[in-house]
C-alpha cells in the first residue's frame, strides 16, 4: 500500500501539474471525542500535565499550536505548504478529544452529500446516507497520528 | 476513484505527452471574494495591523509573492511554470477582500470567449456560455486555498 501510494505521488508529480493529493474520494470525517487519560502508573493527572503531553505529542510530529481564551489548544499541520488542517484539542485531567475545526486544500466539505463521488465509489456498509462532514482520506491519517502520539506521551507521564 | 485506478488514468497521461499541463480545461467563471468577514476563535475584534500580519502568514505559506501598494492595499501573485496569476487583497480590521488583478498564460478572457471548442456549451445542458470574466479553473482553485489559509491565520488569533 505505502509502494502504492509513493508510485502514484510520483506520478503526479512528474506530470507537474495539478495537486498531487487530488484524486482520492473524501471520506467521512473522524473525530475524537472524549478519549480517556491513560497512564503507566495509574495516578490521576493534573490538567497541566496533560496539556504538557499534548504539546510535547504535538511538536514531535510538527503541529503548531495556538490557545484559546477557553482554554482548547488549536493545532494547526501544514504540509509541503500545500496543505493545511487544523483541530481543536480541548482537554481535563481524564479525558480530551480532537476535533476537526478547518483545512485549506484538503477536499472538505461539510455535507457529504455535496460530493456526488462519496456515496457513488464508496461500497463501504455505512456510507450510505451518512451527511456528515468529508475529507481527503489523509485528515484521518494525520490526525490519528497525532492522537497516537498524545496516547503515547501521556503513558509515559 | 480508486488509488490504483488513478495510477492508470495518470500514467495515461504520461503516456500521451499531455502537452501543456494546464491547456485544456474549460475556462470558469472569475470568482472574487468581497468583503470576507474575519473570524478569530476567541471572538475579539482585531486592528487592521493584525489582519495584514494574518495575510503576510498565510501568503508565505502558500508561496505567494506580495507587495504593497499605494493606498493600502497588497499585490500577490503566484507563478509556476508558464503561468502567472496576480491578485489585489485590500484588508480592514473586521474583512478583507481578494479580487483578481491580472494574469499571464492562464486562458484569461474578459468576455467568456476563450473556450477555443465552439460547441462545447451547447454539448452540456443547463450550462450557458459564460458571457463574463473567464480563466483556467486552477485560478479560482488557488484563490480559493489562500483565501481558506488567510482564515486558518486569523483563527490563530
Amino acid at each position: 500500500m505505502k509502494a502504492r501510494l509513493l508510485l502514484a505521488i510520483l506520478f503526479a508529480a512528474t506530470l507537474g501539474a495539478g495537486p498531487a493529493l487530488a484524486q482520492r474520494v473524501p471520506v467521512p470525517i473522524i473525530d475524537h471525542p472524549n478519549l480517556s487519560v491513560a497512564n503507566s502508573s495509574g495516578k490521576p493527572l493534573q490538567a497541566d500535565q496533560v496539556k504538557q503531553a499534548i504539546q510535547e505529542a504535538a511538536k514531535a510530529k510538527g503541529w503548531s499550536l495556538a490557545y484559546e481564551p477557553s482554554g482548547r489548544i488549536l493545532a494547526t499541520l501544514v504540509v509541503r505548504n500545500k496543505h493545511t488542517v487544523v483541530v481543536e484539542i480541548a482537554y481535563a485531567p481524564d479525558k480530551y478529544s480532537i476535533m476537526y475545526k478547518d483545512s485549506v486544500n484538503m477536499k472538505y466539505a461539510p455535507d457529504a452529500q455535496a460530493d456526488p463521488r462519496v456515496n457513488t465509489a464508496n461500497s463501504g456498509p455505512n456510507r450510505s446516507g451518512y451527511t456528515g462532514g468529508v475529507i481527503h482520506p489523509f485528515y484521518n491519517n494525520w490526525v490519528g497520528e497525532l492522537k497516537e502520539a498524545i496516547r503515547v506521551q501521556l503513558l509515559k507521564t | 476513484m480508486t488509488l490504483p485506478n488513478s495510477i492508470a488514468v495518470l500514467s495515461l497521461l504520461v503516456a500521451l505527452g499531455a502537452g501543456p499541463a494546464i491547456a485544456q480545461r474549460t475556462p470558469v467563471p472569475i470568482i472574487d471574494h468581497p468583503k470576507v468577514p474575519v473570524a478569530t476563535s476567541s471572538g475579539k475584534s482585531l486592528e487592521a495591523g493584525q489582519v495584514k500580519q494574518a495575510i503576510l502568514e498565510a501568503t508565505r505559506l502558500r508561496n505567494w509573492q506580495v507587495g504593497e501598494e499605494p493606498g493600502g492595499t497588497m499585490l500577490a501573485s503566484r507563478s509556476w511554470n508558464q503561468h502567472s496569476i496576480r491578485v489585489e487583497i485590500s484588508y480592514a480590521g473586521d474583512s478583507y477582500s481578494l479580487k483578481y488583478r491580472d494574469s499571464v498564460n492562464m486562458n484569461y478572457s474578459a468576455r467568456g470567449d476563450n473556450d477555443s471548442r465552439p460547441n462545447y456549451y451547447s454539448s452540456l445542458r443547463n450550462a450557458p456560455r459564460p458571457t463574463g470574466r473567464t480563466i483556467h479553473p486552477f485560478y479560482n482553485q488557488y484563490v480559493q486555498e489562500l483565501k481558506d489559509a488567510i482564515r486558518v491565520e486569523l483563527l490563530k488569533l
